[in-house]
């Protein structure tokens, strides 16, 4: 039984200079289901539901709601159609209250006042209709990122559209909170809403999907019922070429214990960590999402001043008290939010790879240009990085930012290397080469911390896999018990796997 | 999981919105030990009137500063707003000349928003700007010199009439406060304000209509300025193109002191009346002490760099900004 | 024809960056052309020196404003900083008096740079502050007195000429080739640029960010210190009164040469030609006769005009960017 076309694009095109993001895409949306959008980051996903939600005007073709040709002169047009679109980047104001941040658009009047009891009262039954527990008067700046999470979720439902689009709504929420998502959108899809979901995670989109399109460099590859295919098919379809998820790596360079870290604590964060790093090791770190794994990772690196811990690198005790010192004793780090934390935007990317070393680099007082220069040009070349040197980093795609990252870190010829979610928010392609360049490296001797959400990448890349679950440490596994199911048991907490 | 509003402790009520009131007690009792004529009635009367010139614009700064920026023009403002008065009076009395110079005061708050909105210029840099433009335009209008109103005494009354004993600037003062808090906190405009104040690109994807909230703020900024502009005209009975070239810089002072956030989105009119009470006092206490005008300058911007540095080293760790929340 | 283009292109390339450079070039000619007292030697001579006096303490603000910072306090440092000059040297008729001047100038700098960097105090907050304190310690030191010295080896200082060449104008171009050594070839000037992009990015990258903005704040106090002996120099004195709204002029030569306020990028070069162009303008209106009122009312207007055309100019050079980079053989981007 087909149903009726809710929202659909004919022959969408939009253009950013030099970059043609979506090419006459066609696809309709049907009323009532469950679509998921997967493509590569850069396959115009974003720029679709952007469109689709009057963020930006398509450059040709156009957008009908039921039918019905629309043009949005904003979001707000778009809102009134029926369109919900809750963004990847909060769109949260942090100095409102939670009952504020709800009725912004319409705040409830009482003469020229505002009618605070009813904002609160709209707030709750919100609330308790969709099962999520805030306090309306909180400030939204003092919400964890997940609260923040489902507010906007909140929000968007509160909104009674139609028809809702989520851009990786999940990204920030654990896996109580995604399950409570999960029954938000089977609620609001029984109640005839539909929902277009953008997602990385192929489980999600199988679990919850009727129908899953995927784009691919602005085009739209095809769109499948997602009970007719299966995730090797539809990564195929992304990437346009196969890629082996099962490949494993094998460390075989493995030395002596290089880098310990002894009563690793930080009070509210996690406690009495213990652990040993080898030569040439892979050590992951997984967990759910607050266990305090990227935390351990942060303050091993004197990211944070609260708590304590013991280090010993060679056989020295070391005094670690700012990412300086870290560094100077061999110990390199690479962040998980490049954005804010990783890149200088406006810099070149020469600039942005050598920035750790220029000590080295100096020649009488000065930055020697040309030992620059060749200093980049060889980790260029070696990972395959596609950039000219004096292009701003912010120009770079996700990719090359994050390789640049990498080779800030490697060129310290550090010993441990500490690598935050490394390949997050990259495309399939250079998410398979970042895994080379760390398994290369690791094999050459150099001690790697790997800290990622992203299990098949753990899996693919660890020879040992140490696992956090509310901050204390569950224990290590190895060899054959580096796979999903052990994992999982010991991050949610449970007894079962090897210790 | 419901979170509690965390709870307060008695540092970080110190430390906090209330801080600059404890301040002010301080201030006043070392001040009224060093100089105890300070606490006469006829004193008191005098602190509260000089006051209520950077408390009166302060409210309008504080609307601006909450938003997230600064209007440096404000001194221009207040200065053209006496020339105007001074110029027009001989033609259309008193009242009409008021009046007119609010018309000319709110335009040009107007245009100041507009050259923000429109032109997508920083607030900071686009009323560096206009205060030159606009001390420009009141100096060509005077011709550099000043103009004096000495014989209009019942323009005098505006500032030195009573009410139950109590000086009229400071009713206005007063006044403007309740009107001020009234706007911040029960209308939608207050919303409005801390919405574009804290994050401006999601208050714009959420229908507020920022762009008409910061014309409005800085109307606001101007008609505060225009008023503080009437009462000292009143004062002094002349008007000079070049006053008020710091009285910006006073009015943010007021603003920061008392304690609203300059990230923008959280303001604090009562803290800005305490804090322009407070440097009253001070001018007030430091003349009575024998002590020029440089030296309050002085002292006014020690305490400035002094209380902030007590805050930021009494306040936790997380708003330091050195941990993640 | 292959070469030509490629020539063109270059020229095409270094405009972009340097975009002040082409409005001063236009702007030149024009006035060449239609005013006749502009073609004098002597009046474009006199146009750099006046350029250098906001130019040299404009090198300083160029970092202050790259690393994400903003100095209002210049115009009180400088009053200081010229009575405490004209007082030593009344003293003791030293030469090494302009040392000391420039070391004071560094403390007052390195005093701002501790209260923004160690106590976290906003800059726009923190040299509000030091505007007040600076220019009230100037009144109580002279008591509100001005304070001459007219020694010949001073006074050629701020007046004398080099082959014709006004030496305070030299003496800007020789700093600013400093300046820019020390933006773009030292670990600090890239520490200064890099905390102006992500402050955070910066630390992690084991870099030290407050010494980084001591440092900018520094170097203001440092050019500021020089351009006092300059323009006490110029004028044989004085008073705890001069320079008022200096520093407007001083930030306002940052940003039209095209250094953006969020910070991040800048060119101390481009300064250096705001700086001149800056002076250009008001040298123009003055042989119109323009209304000294008047000048003030458009040297805002360019003002405005040069802010509202810098966020343009940002965005026009990041899509430039990336698309030379798109059109270049070396790989597609996405």
């Amino acid at each position: 039984m087909e149903r009726e076309t809710i929202l659909e694009a004919q022959e969408v095109s939009k253009v950013f200079p030099g970059v043609m993001a979506l090419d006459h895409i066609n696809l309709q949306i049907r009323k009532g289901e469950i679509h998921s959008i997967i493509g590569e980051n850069g396959a115009g996903k974003s720029t679709l539901m952007k469109v689709f939600s009057g963020v930006y005007p398509p450059d040709a073709g156009c957008i009908l709601v039921e039918g019905k040709p629309v043009v949005f002169k904003g979001v707000f047009d778009a809102l009134k159609n029926g369109i919900s679109i809750i963004f990847q980047e909060f769109n949260l104001m942090p100095e409102l209250t939670v009952a504020e941040n709800i009725s912004i658009s319409d705040l409830p009047k009482k003469g020229i006042t505002i009618d605070k009891k009813q904002m609160i009262k709209r707030a709750t039954d919100l609330f308790d209709s969709i099962g999520i527990k805030l306090n309306p008067n909180m400030l939204t700046k003092d919400l964890s990122v997940s609260q923040c999470q489902l507010l906007e979720i909140a929000r968007a439902v509160g909104n009674r559209s139609k028809i809702i689009i989520m851009d990786e709504p999940t990204a920030a929420l654990n896996n109580e909170e995604s399950e409570l998502l999960f029954d938000i959108i089977t609620q609001l899809n029984q109640q005839g809403t539909t929902i277009i979901y953008i997602s990385h995670r192929m489980k999600e989109v199988f679990d919850i999907s009727d129908r899953i399109t995927v784009l691919r460099d602005g085009k739209l590859v095809c769109t499948v019922d997602a009970k007719d295919t299966d995730q090797e098919t539809m990564v195929k379809k992304m990437v346009g070429r196969t890629i082996y998820m099962t490949e494993k790596f094998h460390g075989s360079n493995i030395g002596e214990v290089i880098y310990s870290v002894r009563n690793a604590s930080v009070p509210g964060l996690f406690k009495d960590i213990n652990f040993d790093v080898r030569k040439g090791e892979i050590l992951g770190v997984a967990g759910l999402m607050g266990c305090g794994n990227i935390e351990l990772a942060k303050k091993i690196y004197s990211l944070i001043p609260e708590g304590s811990c013991e280090q010993r690198l060679d056989g020295k005790t070391l005094s670690i008290n700012s990412p300086s010192d870290a560094m100077s004793h061999g110990i390199a780090f690479v962040t998980d939010d490049r954005k804010n934390s990783g890149i200088f935007e406006k810099v070149s990317a020469k600039e942005n790879a050598t920035i750790s070393i220029l000590t080295r680099l100096k020649k009488l007082f000065l930055i020697d240009v040309k030992q620059e220069r060749k200093c980049f040009a060889d980790y260029v070349g070696e990972f395959q990085i596609k950039c000219q040197e004096d292009q701003m980093m912010v120009n770079l795609s996700g990719g090359n930012q994050q390789k640049i990252l990498v080779s800030r870190a490697l060129m310290t010829n550090c010993k441990v290397l500490i690598l935050l979610e490394p390949t997050r928010g990259i495309d399939v392609g250079a998410k398979y080469q970042m895994h080379h360049i760390i398994h290369e490296f690791a094999e050459r001797g150099i001690a790697v911390i790997v800290v990622s959400s992203d299990l098949p990448e753990l899996i693919k890349l660890s020879d040992r896999v140490m696992v956090m679950c509310n901050g204390e440490q569950m224990g290590f596994l190895e060899g054959d018990d580096i796979n999903e199911n052990c994992i999982m048991l010991k991050a949610a907490g449970l007894k079962g796997g090897s210790v | 999981m419901t979170d509690k509003i965390k709870p307060r402790s008695v540092r970080s009520f110190i430390t906090g919105k209330y801080f600059i009131f404890v301040l002010l007690i301080f201030v006043f009792a070392f001040f009224a030990i060093l100089a105890p004529v300070l606490c006469t009635t006829e004193s008191i009367r005098n602190i509260l009137v000089n006051a209520s010139l950077t408390a009166i614009s302060g409210c309008g700064m504080t609307f601006a500063i909450t938003l997230g920026g600064f209007d440096l023009s404000v001194g221009s403002i207040m200065a053209l707003s006496t020339c105007i008065i001074a110029k027009t009076i001989p033609t259309i009395g008193i009242p009409a000349a008021i009046l007119f110079a609010f018309v000319v005061a709110s335009l040009i708050g107007v245009v100041n928003g507009l050259i923000i909105t429109k032109l997508k210029i920083q607030t900071f840099v686009a009323t560096l700007a206009t205060q030159v433009i606009i001390k420009g335009i009141a100096l060509i209008y005077t011709g550099g010199l000043s103009v004096s109103v000495f014989s209009y005494t019942q323009l005098k009354a505006f500032s030195s009439a009573r009410i139950l004993g109590i000086p009229l600037p400071v009713i206005i003062m007063l006044l403007v406060f309740l009107a001020s808090q009234f706007l911040y906190s029960r209308c939608r405009f207050g919303v409005y304000l801390r919405a574009a104040g804290s994050n401006e690109k999601a208050a714009r994807l959420s229908a507020v209509p920022v762009d008409k909230i910061i014309i409005w703020a800085f109307v606001l900024t101007a008609a505060t300025a225009c008023l503080a502009g009437v009462i000292t005209v009143s004062q002094v009975l002349t008007a000079s193109a070049s006053t008020g070239s710091t009285f910006a810089l006073s009015a943010i002072t007021v603003v920061v002191l008392g304690g609203t956030n300059l990230s923008g989105g959280s303001g604090f009119l009562g803290g800005t009346v305490v804090a322009a009470i407070m440097i009253s006092i001070i001018e007030n206490g430091l003349t009575l002490l024998g002590y020029s005008d440089d030296i309050q300058r002085l002292v006014i911007g020690a305490i400035l760099i002094v209380s902030l540095t007590i805050k930021m080293f009494m306040s936790p760790l997380v708003k330091r900004g050195e941990v993640a929340a | 024809m292959n070469s030509a283009n490629k020539i063109i292109g270059k020229i095409r390339n270094y405009f972009r960056n340097h975009t002040i450079l082409l409005a001063f070039l236009i702007m030149v000619l024009l006035l060449f052309v239609t005013t006749e007292r502009f073609r004098s030697m002597d009046n474009f001579l006199s146009i750099l020196q006046e350029a250098s006096f906001i130019g040299i303490a404009g090198l300083g603000m160029t970092f202050c404003i790259i690393a994400g910072g903003l100095d209002l306090s210049s115009g009180s440092m400088i009053a200081l900083l010229a009575v405490i000059n004209m007082m030593l040297l009344k003293a003791t008729n030293s030469f090494l008096v302009i040392f000391i001047v420039i070391f004071l100038g560094a403390v007052l700098g390195t005093f701002n740079g501790i209260l923004v960097s160690k106590v976290k105090m906003p800059a726009f907050i923190a040299t509000l502050a030091t505007f007040y304190i600076f220019r009230a310690i100037a009144y109580i030191i002279t008591g509100g007195n001005p304070v001459t010295y007219s020694e010949k080896w001073f006074v050629w200082i701020g007046n004398g000429k080099v082959l014709g060449i006004p030496f305070s104008f030299l003496l800007m171009i020789v700093l600013a080739f400093f300046a820019h050594l020390i933006l773009t070839r030292t670990r600090i000037g890239r520490t200064v640029v890099a905390i102006g992009n992500s402050p955070e990015a910066s630390r992690i990258s084991g870099l030290n960010n407050d010494l980084a903005t001591i440092f900018s704040f520094m170097m203001v106090g440092i050019t500021v210190a020089i351009s006092s002996v300059v323009i006490s120099s110029r004028l044989w004195s004085a008073n705890p009164r001069m320079m008022d709204g200096y520093e407007f002029k001083v930030i306002t030569a940052v940003v039209l040469g095209g250094t953006a306020l969020e910070g991040g990028k800048g060119s101390v070069f481009n300064t250096v030609v705001a700086a001149i162009f800056y002076c250009s303008i008001s040298n123009a209106m003055t042989l119109y006769h323009v209304d000294s009122y008047v000048i003030s009312i458009v040297t805002g207007v360019i003002l405005l005009l040069a802010f509202a055309l810098n966020p343009i100019m940002q965005i026009v050079e990041v899509y430039r960017n990336r698309a030379d980079a798109k059109k270049s053989k070396s790989g597609e981007i996405k």
